[in-house]
């Protein structure tokens, strides 16, 4: 196969061509490292490329091919990393001058993870600096470009693992997810990004941004890709309190189950209030399409959903504060300014406030699951109000009112982590620059099939995974 | 219970006595930044009065798993 076609299977299909000893591990691998080598200069979504590394992987996992044994279902498949995922002796920068002689010694679990399944570690991505903001636009490494216009930003915290993805420059990604920072870049970059029930997926060895909000999880083309990425991450990790005592699960079994029957839930009070008109009209054609496909579309309400950004502001500057209290004191200006001045700023936050925080955190998934259980099996939102805007550009005019972007960004991305419920975004259309819309699932706790699920049967009737910028016959190597 | 709010003046003052350096650079934006915080802390406070939010628990780390 050339390497255009090779960069156009999907992980499911490059994973099954290799099981049949049809591409080998070290053919993938070389194509993709070819793909970066031509574009990185333009895209930048790389804080380090292990080519070497990937390539003496690739070589091991190709000879094994040969031999008949196969370590798991992403074998020779190459996967980036967000660069605040620890691999064992590899420099991990979280894109902060703070970090930038960090070199853990042992791998995170995740990585751990992924390495049994087979999967190569193509190289680290950029990021937000400590996964505070949502440019990704760091004093390490300037900033990632979205690969559906190289003059636009691609969101964050994980913009380089999305741009990566969109770019075909890996074939997954992991990013983290605080506020959004999995779902943003993918939505902006057209992609399928999964941020899991709190508790299913190890943080242990991942610079945490707030402990009690922070999750783990892949950013793919395609939700079957996805859920078998999720598949090799998710599961109790012995020795770790931050997983939950559940196994692992293969989330690709039920995902043919349709929507037929499903009640899909959306809050009216908060949709659309400050929203693209491109945004409104796609998400618009999505309920349509869920209720084509035989699902029931539910109005609900959850009350007091004012409080959730400041509640969740609380918890998470306190707990980053307190993670970057020493170094905040000892090497203050090695932090970008838009970083250091919300780090500063958490220590004034009091003990009593976050506490306050912590209880309506608590009130308000309860007020969730209860709508879980009684009424809906999943809840609709976009993923962003906007689409990718230029990059340094970030004020728009929405409904004729100037808007920040940023702010706006967290629109409907906050549910996630404030209650600690799972979220997966996919795309659902084009605006009419032809960048991608994104539309997010919320479902119950551990209840990441559903989410897949529902995610799938949309997808059988929109998807963006063979229009991605990467896989064009234009761009590609 | 007042809605508390302080000064720059105490700003500075307690980011001394915790020896938490304020440059030139941020000064002012971390003010503007404390200042929304503590009008939300104040909001957060009075709304966790309320006696509906008798007998709820903090929200922990890993507080997803029933049981945990």
């Amino acid at each position: 196969m050339t390497h255009q076609e090779l960069l156009r299977l999907s992980l499911v299909q490059a994973q099954a061509l290799i099981a049949g000893k049809e591409v080998t591990p070290l053919e993938l691998v070389d194509a993709y490292l070819s793909r970066i080598e031509e574009t990185e200069a333009k895209f930048r979504s790389f804080a380090e490329v292990y080519a070497d590394a990937a390539r003496s992987s690739a070589r091991a996992l190709t000879e094994m091919q040969a031999a008949g044994r196969f370590l798991g279902p992403l074998h020779g498949i190459p996967v980036s990393l967000k660069d605040n995922i620890n691999v064992k002796g590899l420099r991990t920068t979280a894109c902060s001058q703070v970090y930038r002689d960090n070199y853990p010694t042992e791998d995170a679990v995740v990585v751990r993870r992924l390495k049994a399944a087979g999967a190569v570690i193509i190289g680290k991505t950029v990021m937000h600096e400590f996964a505070q903001g949502a440019t990704t636009d760091s004093p390490m490494f300037g900033a990632a470009r979205n690969p559906w216009d190289p003059a636009r930003f691609c969101c964050g915290s994980s913009g380089g693992s999305a741009a990566s993805v969109a770019n075909a420059t890996s074939l997954a990604s992991l990013g983290t997810d605080t506020g959004g920072s999995i779902r943003l870049p993918s939505g902006v970059c057209g992609l399928v990004g999964m941020r899991p029930t709190i508790g299913r997926v190890s943080l242990n060895g991942i610079v945490p941004l707030a402990w009690s909000l922070d999750a783990c999880g892949p950013i793919t083309r395609s939700i079957r890709d996805n859920a078998l990425m999720l598949g090799v991450l998710a599961g109790e990790e012995p020795g770790d309190p931050s997983t939950a005592k559940r196994p692992g699960d293969d989330f690709s079994r039920t995902i043919d189950r349709g929507v037929k029957g499903l009640r899909i839930g959306i809050l009216p009070e908060v949709l659309f209030q400050k929203d693209q008109p491109a945004v409104v009209a796609a998400v618009q054609r999505a309920l349509e399409t869920f209720r084509s496909l035989g699902a029931e579309i539910v109005k609900c309400r959850v009350n007091r959903l004012e409080l959730m950004p400041k509640a969740w502001s609380a918890v998470c500057y306190v707990e980053a504060t307190s993670f970057h209290q020493k170094n905040l004191r000892t090497c203050p200006l090695d932090y970008g300014d838009d970083v250091r001045v919300l780090f500063q700023a958490g220590e004034f936050i009091s003990g009593t406030t976050y506490v306050h925080a912590q209880r309506y955190r608590r009130w308000l998934r309860e007020q969730f699951r209860t709508l879980f259980r009684e009424q809906v099996d999943l809840l609709l939102f976009p993923t962003l109000p906007f689409t990718a805007v230029p990059i340094g550009d970030y004020e728009l005019i929405i409904h004729g009112v100037k808007e920040n972007v940023l702010p706006l960004s967290g629109t409907y991305v906050c549910y996630a982590p404030t209650t600690g419920l799972p979220a997966l975004t996919l795309p659902c259309g084009l605006d009419e620059r032809g960048l991608p819309v994104g539309l997010q699932l919320l479902g119950d706790a551990f209840r990441e099939d559903v989410c897949y699920q529902a995610g799938a049967a949309f997808e059988s009737v929109f998807h963006l995974y063979d229009r991605l910028p990467g896989i064009q016959p234009e761009s590609c190597c | 219970m007042d809605r508390v709010f302080f000064s720059v003046t105490e700003m500075e003052q307690i980011a001394a006595r915790i020896g938490l350096p304020l440059d030139d650079a941020t000064r002012e934006a971390t003010r503007a930044t404390v200042e929304g915080w503590l009008n939300d802390a104040n909001d957060l406070r009075e709304e966790m009065e309320k006696p509906e939010y008798n007998g709820v628990f903090p929200a922990s780390i890993v507080s997803m798993e029933e049981g945990r």
